[in-house]
């Protein structure tokens, strides 16, 4: 059977070598062919429900922000940046807020035919910036490019946030239409930016645990009993490897930023650092009011038990101490085996 | 029968002629719109919230949409002259009914999924976050909407007068409309 | 994967029946792509594309660039600039060998600066230029073939409509694009310019001299005629170079500067404002109506599978990044015989682009090369837009043929010009460096 996967990464996305790849490797052995469509050429962003809907795509990979009116009860868990700052601890509490007792989640995807295959949590966002920025003093009055929760977040600390594409952030950056992007740390090497940002705020602002891998029902419906079960077997392996991908590039990157281009990583000032404190509180109003007003279901619950999944994720990932095999068992037995689409 | 195509005709270039005043005046205004958030920039640092969001979905939307009724009407979207030269004088009448036909099937079929699509996105009341508030874009759909239904009309009575009036070749071509 | 050949062929196959018909090349784009996607995908998937492609498109903020760079070209040349640097130009130039016709391969050089597109260039310098060349005894292929062949400086001198679908297209930095397109601009204008020396010295009965002497006042003056040229240039070119802004923001500086020009030198009036909205509407109604056909065929490519098989294809093939390029020209010879430039460009495009990359191509470079062949497509029978216009501003006087063995000397000039800009990637990437630093 093939299998028509959209999304809007390139092929050179950090992902792509590590996680699809073999992934689609492994299911090739049951005859199951996974046809990618790179670079948002079939599908992107918002436009990846309705076009697993219509049978443009039977598999795609989005975050859910983009589409935050056709997803608000899976947003509901992408718009607590801070709850916890390891990308593994958000790669489960991702899944499994999701996937386990959110009815609302699966009703908005069965809206459009599809639901979760799995869901993994990009790495955390930093502020990128010509000049030093480690107090809200610096800061103040910088043109940031960022969006929603960022954005607003930085507004509240004096900075101006600017909308624009991630594509046209570089050459703003260098010529001064921006001061500063916001933006996980490998943007520094996909799109050049360790070339006009020197300095980086080396504070985690916050990560989004809201990458989806949505697929068709009908397509599932219509695989043999065995295909099934080998894209079933194989969810919480790709999630971890692609979490680990980011975070293994984000070192990476981190790293070719200080040793090779010249970067500087700035510890963050007493201010700033308080300033993040008050936001991680904050964030839970702001994601109820937006919740409600987009319409998730028990939003206040639901926020709570993104929380409880927090610390009761730290805890395991604490245990395994960063090994991925034991990650990937610990996913499978608490979240997706209990998940049958 | 002639005189219903011909209250046709004037209808449709009255709409056609209203969708590209609408396109002006949105080209004027995204003109003017950018001029002024680049120089507030410039001057006082501090670009306008949303100039990026309503350019493109309202005077985007807007220019490319609302100007393909009259530009058909003009018949100035582009063609390959080179074969029909060719054609027998028959067969090119049979062609052109056939090319004629096509394209009203064609703008009719976008028009309609236009529709489709702008009442999903009314019904949904499609916003775009624009960090400080949240600017309604399902309105924009309506744009585009317009816009088909003005080509659809446009190539549809095009289509009827083809069939209607033999006699009489007006297509042209007027290359300095483009590019 | 071999399939995708089948289906991608018959495509191409169709949309050749549809283009000899006459339909109109975006409703044949349209037709082929839904039908393909529907062959490929299903009816609901074709369907779904048809509701979605349309405003995806458009909802653009780089391709905002296009309208207004339209407009500011219009203003410039129904404001009457075009006439002022012709006249300035001759002034000038008059007196060398072909003279008359190297003024007007200067001044279609300099409304470039002015202009975004290569046909709008065209039209104002034939009603312009032509008559004076005629009217000087200037052989009729030489006098037509200079006008056709400078227009297209219009699309490689900043602003650029061409340049700002490529890079919309590719996701190239559109400002880049546009600052790279100045230097083999101006290396196509210097060669043109050669040529018609060249020509005028070998056959001065074809460009017999102009007599008129201009006193150092005279020269003086038309100079002060053409102010508004710098102006213009400040306000794109400038802007972009130094970062001030960005391709769209730059041409809304310039669309509004052009028009402000017209209102200073009085010539904004009710009609060449009226003129000046119907030469853009009638251009961008044209353009954006192909664009929305092609968004919808590079889905449908994209889903035929096409691309990637080219891609392991090429990587297979183990093409060397000049076997790539040569390639292109060769497909862009002969697309270029017959289609439309922004057709051709979105027909190819989708194709190309992964074998740019794969062979790790700059894109700057061959946003050049597409833009220079495209170009070149404009001027080679038997459909030649630049020529088109030509012929259609100057009615009976001139035959088609005579415009098109005009061209052939300046396309001759061409495999220079070419070959410069493939074997140096340093003449169209120097610039752009330069403004990085
Ligand atoms: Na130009
Ligand atoms: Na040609």
């Amino acid at each position: 059977a093939d299998i028509a996967y959209a999304t809007h990464i390139p092929s050179t996305n950090v992902t792509v070598e590590p996680a699809l790849k073999p992934w689609a490797e492994r299911l090739a052995e049951h005859d199951v062919n996974v046809n990618f469509f790179w670079g948002g050429t079939v599908a992107k962003h918002a436009a990846m429900p309705p076009a697993i809907r219509d049978g443009l795509a039977d598999m795609g990979f989005m975050a859910d922000l983009y589409g935050a009116q056709d997803l608000p009860n899976s947003v509901l868990v992408t718009n607590l940046p801070l709850v916890n700052l390891d990308a593994r601890v958000m790669t489960a509490v991702a899944a499994e807020a999701r996937m386990i007792g959110c009815e609302g989640c699966e009703e908005e995807l069965a809206g459009f035919g599809a639901f979760n295959y799995n869901v993994f949590s990009l790495p955390s966002q930093y502020l990128m910036c010509r000049e030093p920025v480690a107090n809200l003093a610096q800061l103040e009055g910088k043109k940031v490019r960022a969006t929603g929760v960022l954005g607003r977040m930085l507004a509240k600390w004096g900075a101006v946030p600017v909308a624009m594409p991630v594509t046209d952030g570089y050459e703003a950056l260098e010529r001064g239409q921006v001061d500063c992007t916001t933006g996980i740390e490998t943007f520094m090497m996909d799109y050049s930016w360790w070339d006009a940002t020197k300095y980086v705020l080396d504070m985690p602002l916050g990560l989004f645990a809201g990458v989806l891998t949505m697929m068709s029902e009908a397509k599932f419906e219509s695989l043999s009993d065995e295909q099934q079960q080998a894209l079933l077997a194989e969810r919480s392996r790709m999630a971890a490897d692609s979490a680990y991908a980011y975070f293994d590039a984000s070192e990476q990157a981190r790293r070719l930023a200080k040793e090779e281009h010249g970067v500087t990583y700035l510890e963050p000032e007493a201010d700033i650092l308080a300033a993040l404190e008050e936001a991680r509180i904050a964030e839970r109003d702001e994601d109820l009011a937006q919740s409600q007003k987009l319409g998730a279901k028990d939003p206040e619950a639901r926020i709570a038990n993104v929380v409880a999944l927090a610390e009761k994720w730290q805890a395991i990932v604490d245990e395994i101490d960063g090994d991925k095999e034991a990650f990937i068992e610990a996913m499978e037995r608490e979240i997706y085996s209990k998940v049958q689409p | 029968m002639t005189s219903l195509l011909d209250l046709l005709d004037r209808t449709g270039l009255w709409l056609s002629r209203i969708g590209a005043a609408g396109t002006v005046f949105a080209l004027v205004a995204m003109m003017l719109h950018i001029c002024a958030d680049t120089l507030a920039r410039w001057l006082f640092h501090s670009p306008f919230t949303g100039t990026l969001e309503i350019v493109e979905n309202y005077y985007m939307t807007s220019v490319v949409f609302l100007a393909l009724a009259l530009v058909q009407r003009a018949r100035e979207h582009i063609k390959v002259e080179i074969f029909a030269k060719f054609f027998p004088r028959g067969m090119l009448r049979a062609t052109d009914l056939l090319a004629s036909g096509l394209t009203a099937v064609f703008c009719t079929a976008f028009a309609v999924a236009a529709i489709q699509e702008t009442i999903g996105q009314t019904e949904k009341g499609s916003f775009r976050d624009v960090i400080f508030f949240d600017m309604p874009i399902w309105p924009s759909y309506w744009i585009m909407a317009f816009g088909g239904v003005l080509i659809a009309f446009a190539t549809i009575t095009s289509f009827l007068a083809d069939i209607l009036r033999p006699q009489g070749d007006d297509h042209h071509e007027n290359p300095e409309a483009f590019l | 994967m071999s399939d995708s050949i089948q289906i991608v062929l018959t495509a191409l196959g169709a949309l050749l029946v549809l283009f000899a018909i006459r339909v109109p090349i975006a409703v044949a784009l349209g037709i082929v792509s839904f039908l393909g996607i529907a062959y490929v995908r299903g009816f609901g998937a074709a369907w779904g594309a048809l509701k979605t492609a349309p405003y995806e498109f458009g909802a653009h903020w780089s391709l905002s660039a296009v309208p207004m760079f339209l407009l500011m070209g219009a203003a410039a040349f129904r404001g009457g600039l075009t006439s002022s640097l012709f006249e300035a130009m001759r002034v000038w130039f008059g007196r060398l060998p072909g003279g008359l016709a190297i003024a007007t391969n200067m001044a279609s050089a300099v409304f470039a600066a002015a202009s975004g597109s290569s046909v709008a260039s065209s039209a104002a310098m034939a009603r312009i230029a032509v008559p004076e060349m005629l009217k000087s005894n200037y052989s009729p292929a030489l006098a037509t073939g200079v006008v056709a062949a400078s227009g297209t400086l219009g699309a490689l001198i900043p602003p650029s409509i061409i340049f700002v679908i490529y890079g919309w297209y590719t996701q190239t930095s559109i400002g880049t694009l546009l600052i790279a397109g100045i230097i083999p601009g101006l290396l196509t204008a210097g060669c043109y310019g050669l040529l018609v020396l060249i020509i005028a010295l070998w056959k001065p009965e074809m460009a017999p001299r102009d007599t008129r002497v201009s006193s150092l006042g005279e020269k003086m003056r038309v100079l002060g005629s053409i102010w508004p040229v710098p102006v213009l240039i400040v306000a794109v070119i400038g802007s972009i170079y130094t970062g001030v802004a960005t391709a769209t923001e730059a041409a809304a500086l310039g669309a509004v500067s052009a028009i402000l020009l017209c209102a200073v030198r009085g010539t904004l009036t009710r009609q060449s404002l009226r003129e000046m909205i119907g030469d853009t509407v009638g251009a961008l109604g044209s353009i954006f109506f192909i664009a929305l056909g092609a968004s919808l065929l590079t889905r449908f490519l994209a889903l035929s599978g096409f691309p990637t098989y080219m891609m392991m294809m090429s990587q297979g093939a183990d093409l060397s990044p000049l076997m790539i390029i040569l390639a292109l020209v060769v497909v862009y010879l002969i697309l270029g015989a017959f289609l439309d430039p922004i057709g051709i460009m979105l027909v190819t495009l989708p194709i190309l682009l992964p074998l740019f990359r794969a062979a790790d191509l700059d894109m700057i470079w061959m946003g050049v090369i597409v833009v220079k062949m495209i170009e070149i497509g404009m001027l080679t029978p038997p459909v030649g837009l630049n020529v088109f216009v030509v012929k259609a501003a100057l009615g009976e006087r001139v035959a088609l043929g005579t415009i098109f063995k005009g061209v052939s000397w300046f396309l001759m000039a061409e495999i220079v010009i070419m070959t410069l800009i493939i074997a140096f990637p340093g003449l169209t990437l120097w610039l752009p460096e330069l403004m990085s630093r």
